[in-house]
């Protein structure tokens, strides 16, 4: 039986500004210390407080997590290294809650971001994972974007989605984007400009796929009574599963569809009683299946879904412009959706505030050959 | 011409990539088996390039570079070599290095 997270919560979050074209002498170190700086800030915290820390970067080596730590003056007695990318931040938070709900740490540093100019973004994508290098760069194809316009295609067919339907999520995004000043792409988008885009792999064009930036995001995650008096995200449920189907599916269905029902029983909320979302936007297909496996969205109700409830704003999806449209901060892309529910939750998004008491992120990535194969989710609620 | 898949020699379950055991039954008895062709499920284009999803009979599904005419719902032949002769051929960058990791 799964235990509902008790008393633990998220006191603070941070980012470290995004950017297509980083300053030269900008390194991963950091950009991430930047956001750990932030996010303890926010939760009025000094780095002598931390005793946990877990850290996400595909571009920190050849240092680790206890390098990282070191480096910011960290004295610890619970460290770990995440290497799940767009699905770390679930990983980490499932972790990290349990860490104190146990007694292990008491104040606990999640951080995910990563230096990605044009030729770090290169080297990354070539050198992903074994299967990669040995079974997808020969074929001169570099990163993913030829998968998810394949695994696109096959979202098109069964859910009957145009590519007028997925440039209305994009074009929702960006409006969105538009109230957030840390987003790297603000400036209004038509539909006519998502569709007379140059294209990328049909049917994905320019402004279905993320822009990669450099950048980090970070929270910090604390007993309940070291937030007393203060608003506070207070965890409900986390939810993981990886490898849910040895890459032998159509990718339409990721693991978050085995997260639902103990997501949403664990917590005793339902889909229907959402205010916020963030889910993992590298591709609108993948955000539209997350949204569809987490039950926010019926099978073959897509296209109505997008226009009545996604472009109308009655479901505040992605509010900060999610990845097409704030940016792709590497690892960081998981937790940039948590950060911005954090900040919803917390009453601090600004411009783009929504009325919201219970908040959910999910996470996405890490491609094996075919599609990602990590999929996380969380619950959390507003709280003071 | 064809593509060397994984066959799992206890349950008869495909494998492409190389996996380490058999995932749908744990068996860790992984023969290799030439595979000749597989059908077109969805291609697109990455300029020059086409890529393409290929379902083999019962199975794995593999990502291919498709070289000569070739259309979705095609049948089409796979290799584990590049193939610039103009023929319409699927190809498969093979598993390790010849005789390793199958053997």
């Amino acid at each position: 039986m799964r235990k509902m997270t008790s008393g633990v919560s998220v006191i603070g979050a941070g980012e470290s500004p995004y950017t297509r074209h980083p300053a030269s002498g900008t390194t991963t170190e950091r950009v991430l210390a930047d956001a750990v700086r932030r996010a303890l800030a926010d939760a009025n915290l000094r780095t002598s407080e931390v005793d946990g820390f877990a850290a996400c970067s595909f571009t920190l080596g050849p240092d680790h997590a206890i390098d990282l730590a070191w480096r910011l003056g960290l004295r610890l007695r619970w460290l770990m290294q995440d290497t799940n990318g767009g699905a770390s931040a679930g990983t980490m938070l499932q972790h990290a809650v349990r860490a104190v709900e146990s007694g292990d740490a008491s104040v606990v540093v999640l951080v995910a971001g990563d230096l990605m100019d044009q030729q770090v973004h290169l080297k990354m994508v070539a050198e992903y994972n074994r299967a990669t290098a040995e079974h997808l760069v020969p074929l001169d194809m570099l990163g993913p974007n030829a998968l998810f316009a394949l695994l696109t295609q096959r979202q098109m067919k069964a859910e009957g989605l145009t590519r007028e339907d997925y440039g209305r999520l994009a074009v929702a995004q960006r409006a969105w984007a538009a109230l957030n000043p840390g987003a790297v792409y603000r400036e209004p988008m038509t539909l006519d400009d998502y569709l007379n885009a140059p294209m990328v792999a049909e049917p994905l064009g320019r402004y279905d796929c993320v822009p990669p930036v450099t950048g980090a995001d970070a929270v910090v995650v604390a007993a309940d009574e070291r937030a007393a008096g203060r608003r506070r995200a207070r965890v409900l449920t986390v939810s993981a599963r990886y490898n849910s189907d040895d890459q032998t599916g159509d990718g339409l269905v990721t693991g978050l569809a085995d997260c639902a029902s103990e997501l949403w029983d664990t917590a005793g909320h339902g889909p229907a009683d959402v205010d916020v979302v963030s889910v993992y936007d590298d591709y609108p297909a993948m955000a539209l299946a997350q949204l569809k496996d987490l039950g926010l969205v019926a099978g073959g109700e897509m296209p109505g879904f997008i226009a009545e409830r996604l472009a109308t704003r009655k479901l505040a999806v992605n509010t900060s412009g999610g990845q097409l449209s704030a940016g792709q901060p590497g690892s960081a892309g998981g937790m940039h959706g948590l950060v911005e529910i954090v900040r919803q939750l917390r009453g601090q998004a600004g411009q783009r505030q929504v009325d919201a008491r219970l908040g959910l992120f999910s996470g996405y990535g890490m491609v094996l050959y075919r599609y990602g194969a990590c999929a996380t989710a969380g619950l959390l609620e507003a709280a003071e | 011409m064809s593509v060397i898949v994984q066959n799992c020699r206890t349950c008869g379950g495909q494998w492409f990539p190389a996996r380490l055991m058999c995932p749908r039954c744990g068996g860790d008895d992984l023969a290799p088996r030439s595979i000749e062709r597989g059908v077109v499920e969805q291609l697109t284009h990455l300029g020059d390039v086409v890529i393409a999803s290929v379902a083999c009979d019962p199975e794995p599904l593999l990502v291919a570079r498709l070289h000569g005419t070739v259309e979705t719902g095609d049948v089409v032949e796979l290799t584990d070599r590049p193939d610039t002769s103009g023929r319409p051929v699927a190809f498969v960058p093979p598993i390790g290095r010849p005789g390793e990791e199958l053997s």
